[in-house]
């Protein structure tokens, strides 16, 4: 039996990278998937391949959006079984340097976003069965020196996932909620920090063992299988994938 | 269901539980299994249940370097490699807590789950293609990270297990061998193995009092944790080393 049964998506961060590889590796699984993104240009790339893929653009910060965005799921394939809340952003400093613009911007994106979806899809989740994953970070499990406002965001969303999935399932709500812990993943937004920030490249090499970085499909994968009923035994869980960087 | 066709695979515990439903996952995965287990007569049954091409049974008591080198030698002579390792055979005692504990069971406890899972690794990497590879996934325990006060040799041994884990793959990255190692973590799974821990008259009001402890509200089954070995085991966790999986309804969670 598939592990997908008319299961229908929500994916944020769509428009490149982990969010991206996801809706595709959803879609091809049978999925029906609203793909989202801030960019919905971004999102062009996803349309007109295999599978049932839909685009919305919204910011993930935004209460209203996020509640346009469930609806509109709804409306186009008549339920929501899985959000993947893929949208998140990285901003190198330090403790010493880093200034409140971007502390918050970093915090709004990575986990206010992360929670607004969870609370935007959870009262129609609920109402048949749902399954969240959210995208923390080894960052969120270790200190990184460079990295102030990414990594206590990461780890935000550690907690919160363990939370969230602790409440719903003594409320004995049908929803699961796990996070995936990625190593170094050859994404758009990390090529963008390392062409920002030359020198950060080598120190990231020397804590990544596996002699590569991870790609989008990597993560997806592991995203697909969190989000089927192969694992419907897991909620609250932290899977990494990581290439062994924390072990 | 992640495609495992042209994969080898030795599962240990095989016999019962969730050994036998690794073996079943992954012979449906499209995997060769050699199924391994000290309980012959089950591990017979358990194989014969299986395409006969797909499946075959040795007996193994994984404390036992020589009948680890049968094992090996067996799966080397059936089907000419091995890919996958699976080190699900465990055992327990009703009775593991400190002012219990006696010598002969703390060493069967830990000879079986800890050292028979080093063993295993180690006849795994002897064994397997180096560059090609292959992956191992070790039975862990939620035990093995949080105390529950009467699993006393058990924790000591899924706590070793957690970090043999790590220990092997960062061993593998740095000798550039392409073996990918990682633990999952089972909370209480309904196999024969936990019904030490119900008393003859109250089953199940303490199979109920067990499964509440997770917040998912059950129990475990096997096949939760046979599809999460068969995703290790696979392409599809082709950046997962070194890692610990929950599939453990929550448990851990709070």
């Amino acid at each position: 039996m598939a592990r997908f049964q008319n299961d229908v998506a929500l994916v944020t961060g769509a428009g490149s990278g982990i969010g991206q590889a996801t809706a595709r590796r959803l879609a091809g699984e049978g999925v029906a998937v609203l793909a989202c993104d801030r960019d919905g240009a971004a999102l062009d790339a996803l349309l007109g391949g295999p599978g049932r893929i839909e685009a919305m653009a919204f910011d993930v910060t935004s209460r209203k959006g996020w509640q346009d965005a469930v609806t509109t799921a709804n409306q186009a394939f008549g339920r929501l079984t899985i959000l993947v809340n893929g949208a998140g952003i990285l901003r190198r400093n330090t403790i010493e340097n880093v200034d409140l613009e971007t502390w918050n911007e970093v915090l709004s994106v990575n986990v206010t976003g992360t929670f607004l979806g969870c609370q935007a899809a959870v009262p129609l989740m609920r109402k048949g069965r749902g399954a969240i994953v959210n995208i923390s970070s080894v960052s969120g499990q270790r200190g990184d020196a460079d990295l102030c406002a990414y990594d206590a965001s990461k780890g935000a969303v550690r907690g919160f996932t363990r939370e969230l999935a602790a409440y719903l399932a003594r409320r004995g709500d049908p929803v699961r909620c796990n996070a995936v812990f990625p190593g170094i993943i050859d994404t758009a937004m990390v090529r963008t920090f390392f062409s920002d920030n030359p020198d950060a490249e080598p120190e990231w090499q020397a804590v990544n063992p596996a002699g590569r970085y991870g790609t989008a499909a990597d993560v997806a994968a592991l995203i697909a299988f969190l989000a089927s009923a192969d694992a419907s035994f897991c909620t609250g869980g932290e899977f990494n994938v990581d290439g062994g960087a924390t072990a | 269901m992640p495609d495992l066709s042209g994969s080898v695979v030795l599962v240990t515990g095989a016999a019962s539980g969730i050994g036998a439903a690794c073996a079943q996952e992954l012979v449906s995965s499209g995997a060769r299994v050699v199924l391994l287990d000290i309980d012959a007569v089950r591990g017979e049954q358990v194989a014969a249940a299986l395409p006969e091409d797909a499946a075959l049974f040795q007996p193994l008591d994984v404390s036992s370097v020589t009948q680890w080198e049968a094992a090996f030698a067996r799966a080397m002579g059936q089907f000419g490699r091995v890919t996958g390792l699976v080190n699900c055979a465990a055992t327990a005692a009703g009775q593991d807590v400190l002012d219990e504990a006696d010598d002969a069971t703390w060493q069967r406890i830990l000879d079986v789950n800890l050292t028979g899972t080093m063993l295993g690794c180690q006849g795994f990497l002897k064994h397997a293609d180096r560059t090609t590879g292959g992956a191992i996934v070790n039975f862990a325990s939620i035990q093995g990270d949080v105390g529950v006060g009467d699993a006393l040799a058990y924790a000591a041994a899924k706590g070793g297990v957690r970090m043999l884990t790590r220990s092997i793959a960062q061993h593998c990255m740095a000798q550039r061998i392409s073996v990918r190692c990682n633990a999952v973590s089972p909370g209480y799974i309904d196999t024969p193995m936990i019904a030490v821990m119900f008393a003859e008259d109250t089953v199940e009001e303490d199979r109920a009092r067990l499964a509440g402890r997770h917040p998912i509200g059950r129990l475990g089954q096997p096949v939760d944790l046979a599809r999460a070995v068969a995703f290790l085991l696979s392409s599809d966790a082709a950046f997962v080393n070194g890692s610990d999986y929950k599939i453990d309804g929550g448990y851990t969670a709070i």
